[in-house]
């Protein structure tokens, strides 16, 4: 069985196999990153060096695989159909096996047997324990061989012809004196069965026989006795005993040859040979003995030959084998390994290589040779696209001499004015571009695409390979498994956002652009492989950062009085000291200037109050930040669940990858070193039905070769099927962040400063106490006419009604993860094991089957090295029924691909996927389900999948922050009130400050925000 | 504060209607207040004008809101509203002056300032600096003087004196009415304090305007330095990014690609051997 795996991308035109055989250890070059350009020379040539020193592989076309199949002649078994017509038939190029032969032959199902002189043995019709006195031979298969050697099978042969009986017809006879006849008995008699080397009887108690004509002689002692009949019998024919060594009909004879009437060709046998004319029977059918047994053969021996046609690549191709002996031993059973499994008693053949020159030790020299592998190539090297062709009138850089580096353009130099380092500045944009494997029309090599194979393909369903199909099938399953996820991160447009990605430093322009859209409004699709556990606080801490409120003080200037309360107050006892002196009119006047003073000290103290306004309003700041913290972290707990689940599920995932790397390796040991003991090629041999026993599930007969292939994989455990993973990714997470919009305005946050000028303090001196009303008439009229202090002025409620936002955070949440992740299913475990187990024993069914070939000769067992022990061990494991089928796969060609063996291929995945006829070709495309989505054919893939990417309705935390402008007329508004409202006016009754109004209005002036210049890149506005 | 026209014609009507009263000495009306206080206002226009100097005017309607300007009268206007001035002064409390009434009537008129000088060095702008600078002392100087002048006038009428300050330009300027003091009743003592007080504010606003000077020299000239830098900087990046970025991105693809090296076994899909064979 020869199954490779397909990978697409493989990057040489793929056909070379650098196999390494068992004399070598198995490695790949290792190769360090290259650090400039002498490495990367360095690494090429240990490269090439590791191709010319590969042993085998390499193509050449020239050659077609006609003639080069071995054939095989001397073993019983089925032969193959490769090419019709001289073309490769398309059932072959489809499976990569020939078709079997189920036509011809005898029987008309293709099984032929080889003719007399190739095929020698023995046949008897004795059967075992016959006599019941364990005689005349003991050992019977399947427990045990007959005989283990061909000198023991001779000689059992010969000791079987022992085995005889005497028949007798004798006569008594007596005449009186007269002559005449007075006594006339006769008596026939068959004596039991009885050796007649060594005296034992068949049955106990026959040893009482006595012959006839004793019995005869003793009733009749006067008698004559006389026995015309006296003849030995064989016992188990009937035949009569002549010449023990060449009686046609002895108990044990040679056998030649077929001996089974072909039905098409009357009185002859498929070889052509006379059934009957054969010396002594036929081994395949026995004839029929006197008493009508049919003799079978116990023992064959077949000399096998096989030649075909050299390699001319391979010049010690070893094409031949002349007279291989193969010994099989037990009676000759015929069936179809197609139909039925072979069971141990089925191994039953000894391919004897005990002469030197049989062995196939020197194989692994002789195989020896390679193809060409690409490297005479004559394809440009590689293919780059030529879109850029540069001209010399306009270009800095002109390449007109190769591909690989351009040189400075001197006209263009000259060109340029002297001052502008330009030129000299901009570096040559030479385009790097992923090369094709053959050329621009050929991005792929079709070499990549050739098919494996496998011992399962059979004539019922053409063109299928169970084996490979689930192998690559499971490949893909397991990849599913163990690919993690992607997780999306989306960002909004940047410009949203803030970011001004027209600065030519972070958006570098690039020549093939494909978005139509500028930089800035592109969104940013953040695709991470990130371990899980740091993203989602630096996600949070994203936001955090990019949702913070700027906030910008914007002062408010507003005029207060300055004055002690104290003072105040002291004044106002000064009047009421005064007005206690007077009367009347004096008195009510004084008390109001001190009732009014005193009002003045109370409002003073309210300007205290001032400083509270602040407070009032800025901690609605706070509140804003707050909200967003809190769904900020509210959305990170809800995700945190669904995040560990998801991580929980990835690390048992993780667990998993040792086991199932542990697999393909033994796969691989299988490939590369198992069933290559020497460079072959088993291409187009025949299938091998005994090779699947008994690794492969299913039930024993009738042997099923499809299986459970077509049905919906299901993590089948059962043992009547093949075990398929069905494993279901585990989703990509998406975090959809395109609709937030973090605010790009400022807060304005009115502080209050206010002015503070000291009222006129001269006004409100109380009079000496000696001075009398019309002194101080004057001093209080103008104090009576004075006005209350005006209120402190209160603007917190107009900043959180006006100022202010009152909505910052527009509250729908980014998709959430889903939490609903499922456990991996237990199953998954059991299902690798038991694939573990049928690729282990795969390996060790085709590693006995080689050891027997390749090993086992070159050991030293002095004793019965070529007996047959026992069934099914070594060297007693071959089956008789595909002999020539064996045979054709030890004789198969070396390992140099043919013309017809790159026919042998499947389409190209992208081919599958584009022409819905390609893909009807495919049988696993028409299945229902599919077996994989997206398409990835299993007879030729097995693919890597990613998940299907969806891009989603805006849906996302938006930020209603603050826009450009909010609240800068309610400021100007605030301002002007309070302006209006402090300073006073003109007139006598407006409130004595020391200061006239005209000098208070200077302080009233804002800065203006000052406007610094730019370098002409870019536009840069800074704030006050 | 009274404004000089009104002063005037009140003087000059008490000179004509009154003169039977007999007062052979014209009425003055000047003290010690009204001098300070135009002592004040002389100087602090000197400083406005100085800063305007250095630091420009704009016109009236590019002036952002909440800006306090002056007239040729000295009284303050503050720009409420878009094309709307007001004031606060006797009188003027209702009026409403436009953005051109604003620009006919303002002290100054609207000029480019030294530091909105482009594409020089500030190195290029100290002379004239320090120019303007020493304008603002020999100017405020010549106002002490005229106070000095002033305060041996008795006539009600601004008198034109010559005034002599070392190290500036001569000028003919009026003495302030305000401080005609000989005729006035005062005091030696309110007088010499007149000096004193003219001369420390004047040397106050000086020294400050000095310092700020200094500062706002060397902010514009660390400024300045900032630009041609990030001018370069800004041309180097513009000039290589696209073949820096570029070149390093291709580079690092490549490397990435030489590193998968083929391999040649059937299949390259496998993972590494479990263990070493």
């Amino acid at each position: 069985m020869h199954v490779r795996l397909k990978i697409p991308l493989l990057i040489v035109a793929g056909l070379l196999l650098a196999t390494a055989l068992l004399a070598r250890t198995a490695s790949a070059i290792t190769i360090d990153e290259p650090v400039d350009f002498t490495a990367v020379q360095q690494n090429v040539g240990e490269v090439r060096g590791d191709l010319e020193s590969a042993q085998c592989g390499g193509w050449d076309f020239n050659q077609h695989v006609q003639e080069k199949i071995p054939t095989v002649m001397g073993a019983p078994g089925r032969k193959g159909i490769v090419m019709d017509n001289d073309k490769l038939m398309p059932e072959v190029a489809a499976a990569g096996l020939a078709k079997r032969n189920e036509t011809t032959g005898a029987l008309e199902d293709g099984f032929v047997f080889p003719r007399s002189g190739l095929a020698t043995g023995w046949s008897t019709v004795c059967r075992v324990n016959e006599c019941g006195n364990s005689y005349p031979y003991i050992r019977e298969c399947p427990t045990e061989p007959p005989c283990r050697n061909p000198d023991e099978c001779r000689q059992l042969c010969a000791d079987l012809n022992a085995w005889q009986r005497r028949h007798q017809s004798c006569t008594a006879e007596e005449w009186d004196a007269d002559g005449n006849l007075i006594l006339f008995e006769t008596m026939e008699d068959t004596s039991p069965c009885r050796n007649v080397d060594n005296g034992d009887w068949c049955q106990p108690g026959d040893e009482g026989w006595v012959a006839v004509d004793i019995i005869l002689q003793d009733m009749f002692p006067n008698a004559d006795v006389l026995c015309h009949v006296d003849e030995m019998l064989y016992c188990c024919s009937n035949g009569i005993v002549d010449d023990r060594e060449n009686d046609p009909e002895r108990n044990c004879i040679n056998c030649n040859g077929d001996g089974l009437p072909d039905r098409n060709n009357p009185g002859f046998d498929f070889n052509g040979e006379v059934p009957a004319d054969l010396d002594k029977t036929g081994c395949r059918k026995g004839k029929n003995a006197p008493n009508s047994r049919e003799y079978v053969s116990i023992y064959r021996r077949y000399l096998v030959s096989y030649n075909r046609d050299a390699v001319p690549a391979v010049p010690r191709d070893d094409t031949e084998r002349h007279d291989v002996p193969v010994d099989c031993y037990c009676r000759y059973e015929e069936f179809d390994p197609k139909l039925r499994r072979t069971n141990p008693p089925d191994y039953r053949c000894v391919i004897m290589l005990e002469e030197e020159e049989k062995r196939f030790k020197k194989m692994k020299e002789t195989q020896l040779g390679k193809g060409k592998y690409g490297q005479n190539s004559n394809l440009p090297d590689p293919a780059y696209k030529h879109d850029a062709a540069r001209d010399t009138r306009k270009d800095l850089w002109v390449n007109n001499f190769s591909d690989a580096f351009s040189l400075l353009n001197g006209k263009k130099i000259q060109e340029s004015p002297k001052d502008n380092l330009f030129p000299l500045l901009q570096l040559d944009n030479t385009d790097i571009m992923p090369t094709a494997q053959l050329d621009q029309g050929r991005p792929f090599s079709s070499g990549s695409l050739i098919r494996s194979t496998d011992d399962s393909v059979n004539t019922y369903n053409p063109g299928r390979r169970v084996i490979t199909e689930w192998w690559q099938e499971q490949q893909t399953q397991a990849h599913k498994l163990f690919t993690s996820s992607v997780l999306r991160l989306i960002l909004p447009t940047p410009v949203s956002v803030g970011l001004n990605l027209s600065d030519p430093f972070l958006t570098p322009r690039s020549s093939s652009s494909q978005n139509a859209r500028p930089a800035n409004q592109q969104i940013i699709d953040i695709q991470i492989r990130s371990s899980p556990e740091d993203l989602l606080s630096e996600v949070s801490a994203y936001l955090q950062n990019g949702l913070l409120i700027h906030v910008r003080e914007e002062p408010v200037p507003l005029v207060v009085p300055l004055a002690s309360p104290v003072e105040l107050r002291a004044l106002a006892q000064g009047w009421k000291r005064w007005g206690e002196e007077q009367e009347g009119e004096a008195k009510t006047k004084a008390e109001m200037a001190a009732q009014k003073l005193e009002s003045y000290a109370e409002r003073i103290d309210q300007v205290r109050a001032l400083r509270g306004e602040l407070a009032k309003y800025i901690g609605r700041l706070l509140t804003y930040q707050s909200t967003m913290m809190r769904a900020i972290g509210e959305w990170l707990t809800e995700n945190l669940e669904a995040w560990e689940r998801y991580a929980a599920v990835r690390q048992q995932s993780l667990d998993l990858k040792p086991k199932w790397e542990k697999i393909q390796q033994n796969y691989r040991v299988f490939h590369d070193r198992t069933n290559m003991p020497w460079c072959r090629n088993d291409r187009f041999t025949t299938p091998t039905y005994s090779f699947l026993d008994n690794w492969m599930p299913g039930p024993a007969d009738p042997r099923d070769l499809m299986l459970n292939i077509d049905d919906p994989p299901a993590n089948d455990l059962e043992e009547e099927k093949l075990p398929r993973l069905s494993v279901k990714m585990l989703p990509d997470l998406v975090y959809d962040f395109t609709a937030l919009r973090v605010s790009t305005g400022t807060v304005l946050l009115p502080i209050l400063t206010p002015i503070q000028i000291r009222l006129k303090q001269s006004l409100f001196d109380p009079p000496a106490y000696y001075e009398d009303l019309a002194q101080v008439s004057e001093q209080l009229e103008e104090l009576s006419n004075l006005p209350d202090l005006p209120p402190v002025p209160s603007i917190y409620q107009e900043v959180l009604d006006t100022l202010f936002p009152t909505k910052v955070l527009h509250l729908s949440s980014p998709s959430k993860v889903n939490p609903a992740i499922a456990d991996l299913p237990p199953e998954i475990e059991k299902v690798m094991d038991r694939i573990s187990k049928i690729i282990t024993e795969m390996d060790e069914t085709y590693k006995e089957f080689w050891e027997s070939i390749v090993e086992y000769p070159e050991k030293d067992i002095p004793d019965k090295k070529w007996d047959c022990q026992n069934l099914d061990v070594m060297p007693c494991i071959h089956t008789e029924m595909d002999l020539l089928e064996r045979f054709t796969r030890i004789g198969a060609r070396p390992a140099v691909q043919l013309w017809e063996d790159v026919e042998s291929r499947g389409p190209l995945r992208t081919a599958a996927l584009k022409d819905a006829t390609a893909a009807t070709a495919l049988p696993s495309v028409n299945l229902v389900p599919p077996t994989a989505v997206p398409l990835c054919p299993r007879e030729d893939w097995a693919c890597q999948v990613l998940n299907v990417e969806k891009t989603f309705a805006r849906e996302g935390w938006r930020v209603e922050g603050v826009k450009e402008d909010t609240g800068k007329e309610d400021l100007v508004k605030l301002r002007n009130r309070l302006r209006q409202e402090t300073i006073p006016g003109n007139s006598s009754s407006s409130f004595p400050y020391t200061v006239t109004p005209d000098d208070m209005l200077p302080s009233f002036n804002l800065p203006s925000p000052i406007t610094l210049p730019t370098t002409r890149f870019q536009q840069n506005s800074a704030s006050p | 504060m009274i404004r000089r026209p009104l002063l005037l014609w009140l003087l000059t009507l008490l000179l004509f209607a009154l003169p039977a009263v007999g007062l052979s000495e014209p009425v003055v009306d000047a003290d010690v207040a009204l001098c300070r206080a135009l002592v004040e206002k002389t100087l602090s226009k000197e400083q406005r004008l100085y800063r305007s100097v250095l630091f420009g005017q704009k016109k009236a309607k590019d002036a952002p809101l909440n800006e306090v300007r002056f007239d040729a009268d000295g009284i303050p206007w503050i720009k409420e509203k878009e094309d709307i001035w007001r004031s606060v002064s006797p009188g003027y409390e209702d009026t409403e002056w436009s953005d051109t009434q604003m620009n006919d009537q303002s002290e100054f008129p609207a000029r480019k300032g030294i530091f909105e000088t482009r594409r020089v060095s500030t190195s290029d702008l100290v002379p004239y600096l320090t120019q303007t600078y020493r304008a603002l002392k020999c100017r405020s100087t010549i106002v002490c003087k005229i106070v000095e002048n002033s305060l041996g006038q008795e006539s009600a009428e601004p008198q034109e004196v010559t005034v002599t300050v070392p190290g500036c330009i001569e000028e003919k300027r009026k003495t302030f009415p305000g401080c005609h003091l000989l005729a006035a009743e005062r005091s030696k003592v309110e007088e010499a304090d007149l000096l004193t007080y003219c001369r420390l504010v004047r040397d106050g606003m000086v020294e400050r305007e000095k310092d700020l000077l200094k500062m706002t020299t060397e902010y514009d000239a660390s400024y300045r330095s900032l630009l041609q830098l990030s001018g370069q900087m800004d041309a180097f990046l513009q000039e290589f990014r696209w073949p820096l970025m570029n070149s390093l991105r291709k580079t690092a693809e490549l490397v990435g690609t030489l590193y998968r090296i083929p391999c040649f076994i059937a299949s390259c899909d496998e993972a590494p051997p479990v263990n070493a064979e």
